[in-house]
């Protein structure tokens, strides 16, 4: 297997946008690839991560369409869908891609328009990915949320105001960060008096709707030189998938693909946990970060919580989380969003992520979770 | 029971007395719920089996007693989804 470099990365601004999805996908597309200095460059594949374009926007075979709209024919194009876990299986394509010899230079890109949709009918939608009787039963993302946040704090005596620190922290990392939906902090108090979506979940404990894209530019380790005297390697990729529904799990306060995968990705990439120095993990909700941050390994299960309110995780602290802003400030475009995650990281381990830069990190990870935790993916990237 | 086998068995877990393990009140409702006050929802166990459904009832918590009824839960493509609704004690 050889090694992976990514050589080049962009993405766009995270919000309420004007432009439609391609226009999204090429603007970052193109950032990623001038980055790269691959202008002139052939490619060989694109890989597109979107979960709901056909269902959104009406437009399908968008891998294709931007490889038409940004002149990299006859690159081969597939667009990816896994749920909001879907660029994240874009990036491991593209990596198995390379790794494997079968191709050498790889766009990955990923991207999602959301907010044309009203929030009922795009709840709707992505609800759709789960289990068929819960869906039946008029559950939604952020009422499994809800239901697992309540059975943490139960087994594990956490109070909500410890699990709403997470939307405090990440919209300060928020603030720092040019290309986040919020750049704004908010209060403790802000959180727990915005609106109830799904108790105890509200407004702020809540990822926002967002559009957006993200790109990456990969190639073999070995001609790295060729573009750049920054590669970032991937040397770990894990991925696997639990029961669909909640219910049904052995523990449903424990992500068993989360444990899994990041079991894999340690061992392909020879680090543990501790050796992490920044990550990004798939906050949609507080609570997620929360129990992500513990079946990944950085905390024992049911510390999560304790870690943020000492600062553990902070910008300045033992292992910052989502220095990004994370879903919720950042935002969750849903296929960009595995993308995204690992854009920052690159920035992070080149020293390019400007005011909310984690002094010397030389380990990323990333985590993205697709359906409600049944499809998780983690990337494990470490500066050359 | 097995996985990868499509044998299955029968198992009563006693619809009568289970315990509410988790439930939540969804106020942002998605569009096929169009016209519902919120709802609440919730997971149960009854005799070491857990079941997700509907909840009835108010001042609910955690450890609560509650029984199991099937009724409608939902529709999807306009055909009503029979499912549990879970029931506390009086």
């Amino acid at each position: 297997m050889r090694g992976v470099a990514i050589i080049g990365c962009g993405m766009t601004r995270f919000g309420k946008l004007e432009r439609g999805l391609v226009d999204l996908l090429v603007e970052a597309s193109l950032a990623a690839i001038t980055d790269a200095g691959a202008s002139e460059r052939g490619f060989d594949a694109i890989y597109v991560g979107n979960m709901c374009s056909g269902e959104l926007n009406g437009v399908t075979g968008v891998a294709s369409v931007l490889a038409d709209r940004i002149g990299l024919l006859p690159a081969a194009a597939d667009r990816i869908e896994n749920g909001p876990a879907s660029g994240g299986s874009a990036v491991k394509a593209g990596f198995m891609a390379v790794a494997s010899g079968i191709h050498d230079l790889v766009l990955v890109a990923g991207g999602e328009k959301m907010t044309d949709t009203p929030t009922g009918r795009l709840a709707d939608v992505i609800s759709t990915l789960l289990h068929p009787y819960e869906y039946a039963c008029g559950a939604t993302l952020p009422s499994l949320g809800a239901l697992l946040a309540r059975m943490y704090m139960e087994k594990y005596g956490v109070r909500r105001e410890s699990i709403s620190l997470v939307a405090v922290k990440n919209h300060k990392n928020g603030s720092l960060n040019p290309y986040a939906h919020f750049q704004k902090e908010i209060t403790l108090d802000d959180v727990l008096n915005s609106p109830v979506v799904a108790e105890p979940l509200r407004l702020y404990d809540v990822c926002p709707v967002s559009d957006g894209a993200a790109a990456l530019v990969l190639c073999p380790a070995e001609r790295a030189s060729e573009f750049t005297d920054t590669p970032v390697i991937i040397k770990g990729v894990g991925h696997a998938t639990d029961v669909q529904s909640v219910t049904e799990r052995d523990d449903p306060t424990v992500l068993s693909a989360l444990r899994v995968a990041s079991e894999k990705a340690y061992e392909m990439a020879g680090v543990e946990p501790g050796d992490v120095d920044v990550a990004e993990l798939h906050d949609a909700f507080t609570i997620l970060e929360v129990v992500q941050s513990e079946d990944v390994g950085f905390f024992r299960k049911g510390e999560g919580a304790r870690a943020v309110e000492e600062g553990e995780t902070w910008l300045g602290g033992r292992i910052p989380i989502n220095p990004s802003g994370g879903l919720k400030a950042r935002g969750h475009p849903l296929g960009a969003t595995g993308v995204a995650q690992i854009v920052e990281l690159t920035w992070q381990l080149r020293g390019e992520a400007g005011r909310r830069q984690v002094e010397g990190a030389e380990v990323g990870l990333s985590v993205n979770f697709g359906g409600f935790g049944n499809s998780i993916l983690v990337h494990i990237l470490e500066r050359r | 029971m097995k996985c990868r086998f499509d044998g299955f068995e029968e198992f009563h877990p006693g619809w009568e007395s289970g315990s509410l393990v988790s439930f939540t009140l969804l106020h942002a409702l998605p569009e096929r719920a169009r016209g519902e006050a919120p709802y609440a929802l919730g997971i149960a166990e009854f005799g070491g089996v857990r079941c997700f459904g509907r909840v009835r009832g108010k001042d609910l918590k955690v450890g609560v007693k509650v029984r199991a009824v099937i009724d409608v839960v939902g529709e999807v493509g306009g055909a009503p989804i029979r499912g549990l609704i879970l029931v506390p004690e009086e």
